[in-house]
């Protein structure tokens, strides 16, 4: 590598205070950035370790309640709901993986580093869409239980909504799939992406304003729409729908506390990144601070939504409480009275349906 | 909005060649360069060099140049003067090993 620094007698013109004197404008340093990887290998393992258990316990509740009901997939919020749960779960499998690999290094080869860095990435990216699907499943169910709403569409149209949903996921998890790999520096193995060198920036570039529209726009956009006319319509339905219509509020504010700001801390990064903007030593590591901690939160989400999205369900709860004493539905009161042979309703009724899922379930 | 996703899936597919460190999993923030000097350093105030490249997590490919002084600066890998720097420290660091075996 180097030389050893035996000579500390200086020599020549440039030495001592003067090594700047040449030049007329500050050097580029390295960026030292031992404190924010310090933090970040107490944060990301705290964080991951803890959403994997809640997300482990919170999602693997949320399908066995389906299964056990044998009602999935009955309706398309029911179906979406029954994905979002496993791509969540899928997600909480990898987080242990991360933990590990962020407090002592990765020790799992290449190829094991591939296929979790593009589970995580594809399970990430499904239940952002999935998100998005729901809020557009929410919205139709609102409008059809209306007197001149249209006429419900089959499950089958969802199930082919899921494998798109899942097939773009897996699109947008490739650069995780083809790319990571465990790299050596500074004596620790570390499963990463990296890409390829002598890709053209164009390239590169273009690639980069696909990932922010698919992984990004595209589902923010749709949820934004769904959530506001949802909201408009609610409004106009008079006060019975105030308890819907509180539900959807505190999933938009969830959503925009937990995954907006991550999202946008990525966004502004990519915009670093195509205009090969320099930033500053302590405004880089401000950077990854934000992208971490809004990371986290992003995280976060993914551990909270069998609450946000299944257990604030009525229904779900009911299903839930008989799985719990084991298939009786004595003391549970129906919504409409009766003690159904075969469960007739879908456990993952949205809490905004609370009125309004038996006009279009059947 | 057919036509946009279109677009993007054809981009997608012809060059899967970005992603954000995070969506691989760990964000790990690694000390790299951020930026390379624009003019030469003097070549001798340069005592020892080190190579860091995208494969190392950095976004910026550079020649890392410890001074006398210790301080890190960050050169472009790929301008003749540093070329220069880097095989007259390689050959002070062959004569150097010669000298103590």
């Amino acid at each position: 590598m180097g030389t050893e620094p035996t000579e500390q007698v200086s020599w020549g013109p440039y030495s001592g205070d003067d090594e700047e004197a040449y030049s007329a404008e500050p050097l580029p340093e390295l960026c030292y950035k031992a404190d924010v990887q310090a933090f970040s290998r107490a944060f990301q393992s705290s964080i991951s370790l803890t959403v994997a258990a809640l997300g482990l316990a919170g999602n693997g509740l949320v399908l066995a309640t389906h299964l056990a009901a044998r009602n999935a997939a009955r309706s398309p919020t029911c179906a979406h709901l029954l994905q979002l749960a496993l791509a969540d779960l899928l997600l909480a499998l990898t987080l242990p993986f991360a933990a590990a690999g962020a407090l002592q290094g990765w020790s799992l080869g290449s190829a094991t580093c591939r296929a979790i860095s593009g589970l995580y990435s594809a399970s990430f990216h499904a239940g952002f869409l999935f998100l998005a699907c729901i809020s557009a499943d929410r919205y139709l169910a609102i409008t059809r239980a209306l007197p001149a709403g249209p006429r419900p569409s089959g499950p089958g149209r969802a199930h082919l909504v899921s494998v798109i949903v899942w097939l773009l996921s897996l699109l947008l998890a490739l650069p995780a799939l083809l790319f990571s790999q465990d790299g050596q520096r500074e004596g620790q193995r570390r499963c990463r992406l990296i890409f390829p060198e002598g890709l053209a920036q164009t390239v590169k570039g273009a690639s980069a304003v696909a990932q922010v529209a698919l992984g990004f726009a595209l589902p923010l956009g749709v949820m934004a729409a769904c959530y506001a006319l949802l909201g408009r319509t609610l409004l106009a339905a008079g006060p019975e729908r105030r308890r819907a219509l509180r539900v959807v509020v505190a999933l938009v504010a969830a959503f925009v506390v937990l995954q907006l700001p991550y999202s946008l801390a990525l966004l502004l990064d990519t915009a670093d990144l195509l205009a090969a903007r320099e930033r500053s030593c302590p405004a880089s590591k401000r950077k990854d601070l934000a992208l971490l901690v809004t990371g986290g939160l992003a995280l976060a989400r993914c551990g909270l939504n069998p609450v946000l999205y299944a257990f604030l369900g009525l229904r779900f709860r009911q299903d839930l409480r008989r799985l719990l004493r084991g298939g009786s539905c004595s003391s549970v009161p129906r919504p409409r009275g009766r003690c159904p042979r075969r469960p007739r309703l879908p456990s993952c009724s949205a809490p905004t349906e609370t009125h309004s899922a038996s006009y279009w379930d059947h | 909005a057919a036509a946009l996703l279109a677009i993007s899936l054809l981009v997608l597919w012809t060059s899967p060649a970005y992603g954000h460190p995070a969506q691989g999993g760990a964000n790990d923030a690694e000390d790299c360069c951020l930026s390379v000097a624009l003019h030469p350093i003097p070549g001798n105030i340069v005592r020892a060099f080190r190579y860091l490249h995208i494969q190392d997590g950095c976004r910026v490919p550079a020649v890392v140049f410890t001074t006398r002084k210790g301080r890190k600066l960050c050169a472009p890998p790929d301008q003749p003067w540093v070329d220069r720097i880097i095989r007259r420290l390689q050959k002070k660091a062959a004569k150097n090993k010669r000298h103590s075996s």
